[in-house]
């Protein structure tokens, strides 16, 4: 008896939402256009917070820059001993790299050329300590770098989808030609780079990095460190920064301010910081659309509240009438409920479904603010994440305020006298 | 069965305070059909919301059934007007938008029963009235004197002892009017309690056992 008077109502809840197609479209498609905002956003914050995560696997545990005159400059080899002396230090490696810019289809991009000490980079994967050294896991294609090679290149997604590349083509950078990026190339072939600041060079790709690393990985060259620098003209005794790997991770803070204590002129970065870093842009990213989204929810919640709580003379009409006839004003405030809930339940399923259809196209019209780094060419899709736990949060946000902001007004009506309602 | 003992009614409309009703009293039995008669704001539809449970007495007393339901709180009075109360308003009162036999089966919705019996009871309801042919019909789309037949049938769908009717020929022709006095002597006759509202001298105080003319919020 008690279940089919749930039903009975329902059923007349959604007779009335057919009775009021206007409103209830109005409500329905306004409540979908804020619901798609809120979804995209929790999905690609989920999808760069989940990307952020998988980056800092492979970062090493602290990573050593130098510093001159206050800016970031090339560090010396020298101190690479004295850190090594530091405890739980098990691997130091310096690493040289730097930005490449080009022109490509009338677009400036920029990838990121990384050499690695190559040679005493270790290739077995110790699974046993917790900071293996993970970028020898992530290859989709060929193989990481091994010690001798030289000339010699590991591609990230983006680039190899940029020149359309595989393994075991040859993968050319040179100076003051425009780059084909039009057709797929070959073993042997040569495509031409022109690096707006004139360096080059030419490597064989061995290998290419799977697409699940993107964030990390999408605009990486990974080259020796003697072809980095023969690319970018360092000294011999100078790198980029120092990666120290540790046997436990969890000494990274101390061994960082070690290392900040015992070398002046450095920059000192845990993995955890570098990640914060990464996660903080994102979510500042993620913030404005937070921002922007809770300011549609109020306006919407305002304007369903604004016409609820100026209930019409025919809905106060029918809620005295429904008195009148022996309705309680519970099923009174119940059948308003279902009525929002219904709306709610639909707006909140359009809105995630069209927020998840827009993230998985790639936020069209705003990736490159979503991405932040628009210069990486081909665009990566947006990274999107859809958890139990990110549908639970939309699902609360859609649902429980807009059947909260009718249910209230409904009640007031209901508490009057039937009489009352009717003349009124 | 309904005892009316020194009742006042006060509202408030805007900033001024209305006295419908003063110091009336008065008893109904079981069975009985009884009229109030007077002129618009005399009280007797203030009286008539009263008796229905639609509105409170400011002070005095109101016993239903013996049991003083003044002060009762909301959700016994519904239950009241479920059980014993029939209200015919002299709007009609139909919800626009539900067909005839959808307004007539209203007050049986919460009541927890199948829409298919509902329909069935409400369908017979207005067989016995001879208006199914309208049964699905707008209530919008229905004539005055449909409209207060589709009332009728929603008054008696939970077979009430008790049926109250606001000024019930005031707005229907003459041969509608004929109709429902007809139906009300019928009800009459199967024992209902009928109180019913006229400012005019109609046929209906023909019908009636007991006449109760109000003036100025009290029997005069």
């Amino acid at each position: 008896m008690k279940l089919t008077k749930q039903i009975n109502i329902c059923l007349m809840a959604a007779d009335n939402l057919r009775r009021f197609k206007g409103k209830t479209i109005a409500v329905i498609v306004s409540l979908t256009i804020t619901m798609a905002v809120c979804s995209f956003m929790m999905f690609t914050r989920g999808g760069f917070i989940r990307d952020a995560e998988t980056a800092r696997d492979f970062l090493p545990d602290v990573t050593v820059q130098g510093i001159e005159a206050g800016r970031v400059a090339q560090i010396s080899l020298d101190i690479i001993p004295k850190i090594k002396d530091i405890p739980h230090v098990k691997y130091v490696f310096p690493r040289v790299w730097g930005y490449i810019p080009l022109k490509i289809d009338e677009t400036d991009v920029s990838y990121t050329l990384m050499g690695l000490d190559i040679d005493h980079f270790p290739h077995e994967i110790d699974h046993n300590t917790k900071n293996e050294i993970k970028l020898l896991s992530a290859i989709e294609d060929g193989y990481f770098l091994v010690p001798g090679d030289r000339k010699k290149a590991v591609l990230g997604y983006g680039v190899a989808e940029s020149f359309r590349v595989d393994v075991g083509d040859i993968f050319a950078i040179a100076q003051k030609f425009g780059v084909d990026v039009g057709e797929i190339k070959n073993i042997g072939d040569k495509i031409k780079i022109e690096d707006l600041l004139g360096n080059s060079g030419e490597f064989e790709i061995v290998g290419v990095f799977s697409n699940k690393v993107q964030i990390y990985t999408t605009d990486l060259i990974i080259v020796s460190n003697e072809d980095a620098r023969n690319f970018f003209g360092y000294a011999e005794d100078k790198a980029s920064d120092l990666l120290v790997y540790l046997d436990d991770p969890a000494h990274a803070d101390n061994a960082a301010f070690m290392i900040s204590q015992l070398f002046e002129n450095t920059r000192v970065m845990t993995s955890k910081a570098l990640t914060d870093l990464l996660k903080e842009a994102f979510g500042r990213r993620g913030g404005t659309f937070q921002a922007m989204w809770l300011i549609m929810l109020m306006t919407l919640l305002l304007l369903i509240w604004a016409q609820s709580a100026h209930i019409g003379v025919d809905v106060s009409r029918e809620i005295g009438i429904l008195k009148a006839v022996g309705w309680q004003t519970g099923d009174i405030i119940k059948l308003k409920m279902f009525e929002s809930l219904i709306c709610g339940l639909f707006g909140t399923i359009g809105g995630i479904l069209l927020g998840f259809v827009y993230a998985l196209m790639g936020t069209p019209g705003i990736s490159g603010y979503c991405i932040g780094c628009a210069s990486v060419y081909p665009k990566f899709p947006v990274p999107v994440s859809c958890d139990f736990g990110s549908l639970f949060l939309i699902f609360l946000l859609g649902v429980v305020p807009v059947t909260m902001t009718s249910a209230i007004p409904a009640w007031l009506t209901g508490t009057i006298e039937p009489d009352e309602a009717m003349r009124s | 069965m309904i005892k009316i003992e020194k009742v006042s009614k006060r509202y408030q409309s805007g900033k001024v305070w209305i006295n419908a009703l003063h110091n009336v009293s008065l008893d109904i039995k079981e069975g009985e059909f009884v009229v109030f008669n007077g002129p618009s704001g005399s009280g007797k539809s203030t009286m008539l919301n009263i008796i229905g449970c639609l509105t409170r007495i400011s002070s005095g007393r109101f016993l239903l059934d013996n049991e003083e339901v003044s002060h009762w709180p909301d959700h016994f009075l519904s239950s009241i007007r479920t059980q014993k109360i029939g209200f015919i308003f002299q709007q009609f009162n139909l919800v626009t938008g539900y067909s005839a036999i959808e307004n007539v089966a209203l007050p049986l919705l919460p009541l927890g029963i199948s829409k298919n019996a509902r329909l069935k009871k409400a369908f017979s309801l207005l067989e016995k009235l001879h208006i199914e042919t309208r049964a699905d019909f707008m209530a919008q789309e229905l004539s005055g004197g449909q409209q207060q037949l589709v009332a009728i049938a929603r008054a008696l769908i939970n077979d009430p002892k008790i049926i109250l009717a606001d000024e019930p020929i005031s707005n229907i022709d003459s041969r509608h009017a004929e109709n429902l006095i007809n139906i009300l002597t019928e009800l009459k006759k199967e024992g209902k309690t009928i109180i019913a509202t006229s400012h005019i001298q109609s046929g209906i105080n023909r019908l009636a056992d007991r006449n109760f003319t109000f003036k100025d919020g009290a029997i005069s």
